[in-house]
């Protein structure tokens, strides 16, 4: 899967925990630059986002990654 | 960290340590025991040539405004209520710091008392540790006076217990206390202008009663003992006395024990609660409860022993620098108290 | 020997001064001589028998988890460190004395009836500490460390052993092992802020616990006004007692150049009682997320209830039950942590887990209020009335957590209403524990610190005490003094007063 394909996915998965349309993620994107992303959301943003790549995070994986770029470094290990 | 930072530390230091010193000496509880430990804090250097210690007795029995009119001795007590015996000696190293007294006059009653009860009396033991100036003196005081080690730190640092009195600061006589050195008018010594009439109550005093001796307790008798072996190794003049009070028989008995106990080390003992009448000494004038003089029969003591300490000691005067206005002024306020003894005297029952 | 005792104070400057004499690479270890001397001279030689079991096996566990690759022997020894942690945490804790049919006189008991009545200091912190380091290794967050010696410091730092913050060893390592060149600039904001800890704890806390006792105690003489007197001082005590207790224990650290987590954030300037406890004991709330909510929420039961439930509900209110429900478990044992009692249980848990859900579901309908009265929702008014609803409903969750029980404060708080009206209520002078210029001088303290911290909160990036260093010399020394004159004349200590004990001391 490609960089880009990745992120359209991810767009997706956050619209949906979200319910917000207009969300675009890049790879600075940080829990600070959406209003709901608190420590409960993170838990069903991470759950949403397995679903959707068919991946399981580690405890370490899921607590360790500070902004979306991050994310998408594990996603694409674990793919 | 580089000088400056270390230097402004220390003197950041120092400014905070000066507060605290001050504060601690003006939230001290007020009352006549600081009044008079302040008081002698502010007396010239070398000023003084005679010093009391002792109890509550000393303040009320000894008028120093008087004495001084009367023989030119100047003299200033270092005393509290219910003074334990165990602080004599400290506070005597205590009256060396600032004066050189050619004499020590150290009423003795509290020696008849229990020990154990002193040394668990904080709140007496208190009186003479947090009246005294800070310094190493003070400590070994504590040392010596207070048991529990423990607690010695609310002792050293006094502002432990009385820092809630933080409204001294409001009043400009406690503030005034900062250097704990205020002079005091009467130099110490307290007057009253009640009177007793306790005459009918005195026990019949048989003949043999003179010769009759009755030891106090070994601790105190220990106590004693250290202090005038401390006095003679030193070469300390000293006068113990007796003040007039109530007579009880077995009182007589301590008394004459103790005067005794004194003269082993060759010291005199002036027993002034024995024979009181040998200075005319009224039962139904000259007491304000059984244990005080008043303000009369503070006048009949200090001329009692004003008379006894210039027919038995050579006081040279010259040598002690007093200001003459604070010592006339003394006199006056005592002439004052005497005089309202006489015309707003007020009758106390005894129960 | 509480840490705002003469002797403690004697016992951190000693220290201090050893510290920065000796090597920087043995720093650490003075640090484990003070904590085990602190531990023994604060209780006794024998309850550290109780943190020294726990440092073991956590540390053997640890030790073992990273050594092998088998799944099911990490699972093991994880297993085996939590359940001898956690039993000697519930020995001490929730199992009456009584249960032992042992006497409640320690003088009286034989040595192991002694031993068994010991309620160890600090246990609920040190346990956790050493928990959260047991579950960072096996979640692979973290490394174990070789040697005993290193986790034991961990364990037993004092200060943090009477009262938190809790630590987490990956982050506090670096800081707490590696040696400190005295730092002018850390040893003084250290001891600034040791003494507005002092001032917070002396100063403020006393003074309220006054009032919150004389209302708590004997709240049938109290009505009206009263009794929400007595209310929001108990808040405000438990509050500045808390937090005092933490400056004081991270100045310290600080002086000593150590870096601790911070445990408050301003909590009364929370809009939401969801935020409030994200600034109130923040690390037993990180704590509590990374090692109880996150693994309950990763479990089988938990990752396939929303789909089960979505069927039912729709999938938005699916995901919310499921959130809900995992809340519910995590506040039930927060409450629980505080104490076998329901009154904690319902106090500081369930009931905060029903305001925040509250909150939660009310948020759309007070989100159109705000429209309906065309006000501003970031605006000065939409917060202030937010802070006064959180510092309400925290006031009477807090009021039922001092109580003896829930009924009791039930009753008290009934009392507000009551038809006696709200007459003064003057006993002995004192106007509910209180002379009338000890409540000028508590309300002046209360400003000064309400002041301190709306200016730390208009400045986020750095602290007061960093502003106030930056002004000139007269100016500091001014406020320095004052501030330590003010503690000693002012403050609540000494023979005469009671026992500056930590509330929190006995967790």
């Amino acid at each position: 899967m490609t960089t880009e394909e990745i992120y359209e996915k991810l767009n997706e998965v956050f619209r949906d925990v979200f319910d917000d349309e207009d969300i675009e993620v890049n790879a600075e994107t940080t829990a600070d630059d959406i209003e709901d992303w608190d420590s409960l959301e993170h838990i069903n943003l991470v759950n949403a986002v397995e679903g959707e790549f068919g991946i399981k995070f580690t405890m370490a994986q899921l607590q360790g990654f500070k902004n979306v770029g991050e994310m998408v470094d594990i996603i694409k290990t674990l793919i | 960290m580089n000088k400056k930072q270390f230097f402004q530390g220390i003197i950041f230091l120092c400014i905070v340590f000066i507060l605290l010193s001050c504060s601690t000496y003006i939230v001290r509880t007020n009352g006549e025991v600081k009044d008079r430990f302040a008081g002698y804090y502010a007396e010239d250097k070398n000023s003084i040539d005679v010093i009391y210690v002792g109890a509550s007795p000393v303040g009320a029995s000894f008028s120093p405004g008087l004495l001084w009119h009367e023989t030119g001795i100047t003299s200033y007590p270092l005393s509290s209520n219910s003074q334990p015996t165990k602080s004599i000696k400290h506070l005597v190293k205590e009256a060396y710091g600032r004066q050189k007294p050619q004499l020590f006059v150290i009423e003795v009653r509290m020696f008849a008392e229990d020990l154990k009860e002193q040394e668990e009396d904080l709140a007496h033991i208190r009186e003479v540790t947090d009246n005294m100036r800070q310094s190493p003196n003070r400590i070994r005081t504590i040392n010596a006076l207070v048991n529990d080690k423990k607690e010695r730190y609310t002792y050293y640092f006094d502002i432990i217990k009385f820092h809630s009195n933080w409204q001294m600061f409001a009043d400009a006589n406690e503030l005034k206390k900062f250097n704990y050195a205020v002079k005091n008018t009467d130099k110490g010594a307290v007057f009253s202008n009640e009177y007793m009439e306790l005459s009918k109550g005195l026990p019949e005093i048989d003949p043999d009663m003179y010769d009759y001796m009755e030891a106090i307790s070994t601790e105190q008798e220990e106590v004693l003992r250290d202090l005038l072996s401390y006095l003679k190794q030193n070469n300390i003049p000293a006068l113990f006395v007796a003040t007039p009070q109530f007579i009880r028989a077995h009182y007589f008995g301590n008394m004459h024990y103790i005067g005794s106990v004194v003269n082993e080390y060759g010291y005199d003992f002036y027993d002034m609660y024995s024979r009181p009448e040998d200075y005319g000494f009224d039962f139904d004038r000259d007491l304000k409860d059984g244990s005080h003089t008043n303000t009369y029969g503070s006048y009949k003591c200090t001329l009692a022993i004003a008379d006894y300490i210039n027919s038995n000691y050579s006081i040279d005067t010259s040598l002690s620098n007093e200001s003459e206005s604070d010592w006339q002024e003394a006199y006056e306020s005592f002439v004052r108290a005497w005089e309202d003894a006489t015309n707003n005297a007020v009758y106390v029952d005894s129960y | 020997m509480t840490i705002t005792s003469f002797y403690f104070l004697c016992f951190i400057c000693v220290g201090a001064l050893v510290y920065y004499i000796v090597p920087k690479r043995c720093q650490w270890m003075l640090l484990l001589a003070m904590s085990v001397a602190y531990y023994v001279l604060a209780q006794s030689a024998v309850a550290i028998v109780y943190p020294a079991v726990t440092i073991i096996t956590i540390y053997l566990c640890a030790l073992g988890i990273s050594k092998t690759d088998n799944k099911k022997k990490k699972k093991l020894l994880l297993y085996i460190g939590c359940i001898v942690s956690v039993a000697l945490l519930i020995l001490v804790k929730y199992i009456p004395r009584s249960l032992f049919g042992l006497s409640e006189d320690v003088a009286q008991s034989g040595a192991f009836s002694a031993f068994m009545i010991i309620v160890p200091i600090g246990i609920s912190f040190y346990t956790f500490s050493l928990l959260g380091y047991l579950f960072d290794v096996y979640y692979e967050m973290g490394e174990a460390d070789t040697n005993i010696a290193h986790i034991a410091t961990f364990g037993l730092l004092f200060p943090n052993m009477t009262s938190g913050p809790i630590m987490r060893y990956t982050d506090i390592k670096g800081t707490l092992f590696e040696g400190h060149k005295f730092s002018y600039e850390n040893f003084t904001r250290g001891c600034q802020r040791i003494l507005w800890g002092f001032f917070e704890k002396l100063v403020l806390a006393e003074r309220f616990a006054r009032v919150a006792n004389e209302i708590f105690d004997s709240y049938d003489n109290y009505n009206g006004l009263y009794i929400i007197l007595g209310m929001c001082a108990f808040t405000l005590q438990l509050y500045t007692d808390f937090t005092g207790c933490m400056d004081i224990v991270i100045g310290i650290a600080e002086a000593l150049g150590i870096k601790m987590p911070e445990n408050f954030k301003r909590p009364f300037m929370s809009l939401t009682i969801q935020e409030f406890w994200q600034r109130w004991h923040i690390t037993l709330g990180t704590w509590l997320k990374n090692y109880l909510f996150y693994p309950l929420l990763r479990t089988e039961f938990f990752m396939k209830l929303p789909k089960t439930l979505k069927e039912k509900v729709g999938k938005k209110a699916a995901k919310r039950i499921t959130t809900y429900l995992a809340m519910l478990i995590l506040w039930t044992v927060i409450g629980t942590w505080h104490g076998g009692a329901w009154h904690y249980i319902i106090g500081v848990g369930i009931l905060q887990w029903l305001f925040i859900v509250l909150e939660e579901m009310m948020e759309p309908a007070g989100d159109r209020l705000v429209d309906l009265l065309k006000l501003k929702k970031d605006g000065a008014l939409v917060r202030t009335l937010g802070r006064i609803k959180v510092f309400i409903l925290m006031t009477v969750a807090f009021a039922m957590f001092r109580s003896l029980t829930v009924m009791d404060s039930l009753k008290m708080m009934g009392r507000i209403f009551s038809k006696e009206g709200w007459k003064p209520v003057i006993c002995e002078g004192l106007l509910a524990g209180l002379e009338w210029y000890e409540w000028v001088l508590m309300l002046v303290a209360l400003m000064i610190f309400i002041t301190v911290q709306v200016i730390a909160d208009k400045n986020e990036g750095t602290t007061v005490r960093a502003l106030i260093g930056k002004r000139a010399l007269p100016v500091r020394w001014i406020i320095w003094i004052g501030l330590i004159m003010w503690v000693v004349l002012l403050g609540f200590y000494g023979p005469g007063f009671s026992a500056a004990e930590f509330i929190y001391q006995g967790f």
